[in-house]
């Protein structure tokens, strides 16, 4: 379970569902930038890591297919792309835009020099509607069902989802339900919940179900949206410095901006880490 | 003090890319060939080299560890090598100035750079009888393994199939500090085989000692040296191609090599003079790296063979007699990668250098066949590998 190689032939998938409600605007905890603009940048390094990861010098290999959904706007869900998941190797070639940054290189005699580069940008921070968030695991599980029947022994799924405040529409319980019962022959789909916050408060990451016994009722609904995390998912997140039991769930409350950092990095990395040749593993020692 | 001993030795290199890859995708580069050394004694050089998966240029990279190998590589202090490796790095760069390329490969490039795995070894006439002295040294999991005479399997840096599984070292383009080498010598006598592997191959070969199938391993030596070809036709291409900077995207494959007219047994012609005999170079020639080619072409077949290498010409077909031949590497690592395979090698890159000395160069095609069947007989159950270390055994 939770064991497969990514490769061409079995790519992996990574669905993000991002809340654009009008709430968004305010600024996140932790941090100086709009909940807006600190999601849209999580999203887009984590693609650009992908990409990265992905690339040799000849083309960016097609180890995944990545969607970003945002919903809110008109009470609309709308993906980044002009397709639901797009291919990694499409998606190097297909910013929106760039932005000019600056970053450090370190030449083959040590010395650190500053260089400024272009980061593509895919997905725009915005912050306007209503928080349509059954509608968006609904147009999820569609397009999950639908990858998954072209995928079957892939590794199954990961759906990040990020939001900062209750649903607007239909409870999502059941939609959730129904996309966490899809899946490949290594496993389920996996959803994962973040809940940003503007409030100085602690964080709350990968609870059990003794930990969440204390939560409130909108708290306790996501996390119950949430996947139990998989073995490696719990050894990635030890290895990021949190204290997580078995039982634990892909879920995050008043995140600030490391914590939502560190949550997609931890959601995804396990993906990322099983692509074939690059196993942390050799593939060989868990097949003997 | 006796005298040096020189031996003939024997050796071939085969290389396959993992499943689904091309050959020009292939990260593996290995290399072999007789050099002089700063003492002026002749010795065979061995370098071998794996790019990593996860990084830009490694297929370039682990070529230029591997062209730039020298043989006193195996004797210097880390400190030296590291100054080597550092020369090495100044002056690799596959981006070329004013050249268009994707972002993320510039970006990937300058932030993390190439790395691979590499290992070098020597072999040099010995003071001691019959015997040659061999030197390693290594950065990561490509493995060597000796089988000596006496039954006795000695492995470096690994012993055991676990000890591959986690992430290796390598030697990055981008600035490192000092790098751990590992070292290991020993003597080498005839009888004794040495496999060099890149890490998918040698930790497969471990697996067969482990599980007392010593056998099937060496059956599969026998068969990848075993295709009887006509003597007057171009055989067994080496699928490594030459290495260059300056083709780093043009490369070619397909390299006929000639085996003479004098020799039926193609693998023969792996076989170099003796040491100490014939001419070989101070500086490796560099336009014959990769395809171990140094002995004499025939100047006809040398045409031939320069042709095929051409940029762009079309590869030539072998005779249908020798397609076994070219594939037999190929066949043999695509069947040991499928899931029912015990024991299983793991999809990816491999290369597998087989090196012995041989008594004389008479007859030299049966030694190495006798020498092969006798470890093939050998250890029919589980054996233990001994870790090689520094102290040369005398």
């Amino acid at each position: 379970m939770y064991n497969a190689e990514i490769s061409r032939q079995n790519p992996g998938c990574l669905l993000f569902l991002v809340d654009q409600s009008g709430s968004m605007a305010r600024r996140i905890a932790g941090g100086e930038q709009q909940k807006k603009q600190a999601v849209a940048d999580a999203i887009n390094r984590l693609i650009y890591n992908t990409v990265l990861r992905c690339a040799k010098e000849d083309g960016v290999r097609p180890y995944f297919d990545i969607g970003v959904f945002g919903y809110g706007i008109e009470g609309q869900v709308q993906s980044a792309f002009d397709v639901d998941l797009l291919s990694v190797s499409d998606i190097a070639n297909r910013p929106k835009r760039t932005e000019t940054r600056q970053r450090r290189l370190t030449d083959t005699e040590g010395e650190v020099h500053k260089e400024e580069f272009e980061l593509p940008v895919w997905f725009e921070p915005v912050a306007e509607g209503k928080t349509v968030m059954n509608a968006a695991f609904e147009r999820a599980v569609a397009t999950v069902s639908h990858w998954i029947s072209r995928h079957s022994l892939s590794f199954p799924p990961v759906i990040i989802h990020i939001t900062d405040g209750g649903y607007t529409d239909k409870n999502p319980a059941q939609t959730v339900e129904k996309l966490r019962q899809l899946s490949t022959a290594d496993g389920n789909v996996l959803v994962f919940n973040c809940h940003i916050s503007e409030k100085q408060e602690s964080p709350v990451i990968f609870p059990n179900s003794s930990q969440a016994a204390g939560f409130n009722k909108r708290m306790r609904e996501l996390y119950q949206m949430s996947s139990a995390l998989p073995k490696p998912i719990l050894g990635q997140a030890h290895a990021k410095g949190y204290s997580v039991e078995e039982g634990a769930r892909g879920y995050a409350f008043n995140a600030d901006l490391v914590t939502l950092i560190d949550f997609l990095d931890i959601g995804t990395r396990v993906v990322q880490d099983r692509i074939e040749g690059q196993l942390q593993d050799r593939l060989g020692d868990r097949t003997e | 003090m006796t005298e040096e001993q020189h031996l003939p030795i024997f050796w071939q290199i085969w290389t396959a890319p993992k499943d689904g890859h091309r050959h020009d995708q292939n990260e593996d580069a290995g290399r072999a060939e007789i050099v002089r050394s700063e003492e002026g004694k002749d010795g065979l050089l061995v370098a071998i080299a794996d790019g990593a998966t996860e990084a830009v240029y490694s297929r370039l990279w682990a070529r230029t560890l591997v062209e730039a190998a020298q043989f006193d590589w195996t004797v210097l202090t880390d400190d030296e090598l590291n100054q080597r490796v550092q020369q090495v790095r100044e002056k690799f760069s596959p981006l070329e100035p004013g050249k268009e390329m994707p972002w993320y490969v510039r970006n990937k490039f300058l932030t993390q750079g190439s790395q691979a795995t590499l290992m070098v070894l020597t072999l040099q006439g010995s003071t001691a009888a019959n015997c040659l002295d061999m030197r390693a040294v290594a950065v990561g999991d490509c493995c060597l393994l000796v089988f000596k005479k006496n039954g006795e399997i000695y492995g470096f840096p690994m012993c055991k199939s676990e000890d591959f599984g986690t992430n290796p070292m390598l030697i990055r383009s981008h600035h490192q500090a000092t790098l751990p080498y590992e070292r290991s010598q020993t003597q080498v006598q005839v009888g004794d085989v040495l496999l060099i592997c890149s890490d998918a191959i040698g930790k497969w070969a471990l697996n067969c000692v482990e599980e007392g199938q010593q056998g099937l391993l060496f059956q599969t030596v026998v068969q990848l040296l075993k295709p009887v070809v006509p003597h007057d036709v171009m055989v067994a291409p080496l699928p490594i191609e030459r290495v260059s900077a300056s083709e780093k995207e043009e490369e070619t494959t397909g390299h006929s090599v000639d085996m003479g007219n004098e020799e039926p047994f193609p693998a023969v012609m792996r076989l170099l003079r003796s040491l100490g005999l014939g001419a070989p170079k101070t500086q490796p020639d560099k336009s014959k790296i990769a395809d171990c080619s140094e002995e004499k072409l025939n100047s006809k077949q040398s045409a031939a063979h320069n042709e095929n290498l051409s940029e762009n010409a079309p590869r030539r077909l072998p005779p249908e007699s020798i397609a076994d031949s070219l594939s037999n590497f190929e066949r043999f690592v695509i069947t040991y990668r499928s899931p029912e395979k015990k024991p299983r090698m793991r999809n990816d890159d491999s290369t597998l250098i087989v090196c012995l000395p041989v008594s004389s160069a008479r007859q030299s095609e049966q030694q190495v066949l006798d020498i092969i069947a006798n470890h093939k007989a050998a250890a029919q159950h589980p054996s233990q590998v001994i870790q090689l270390t520094s102290a040369l055994e005398h």
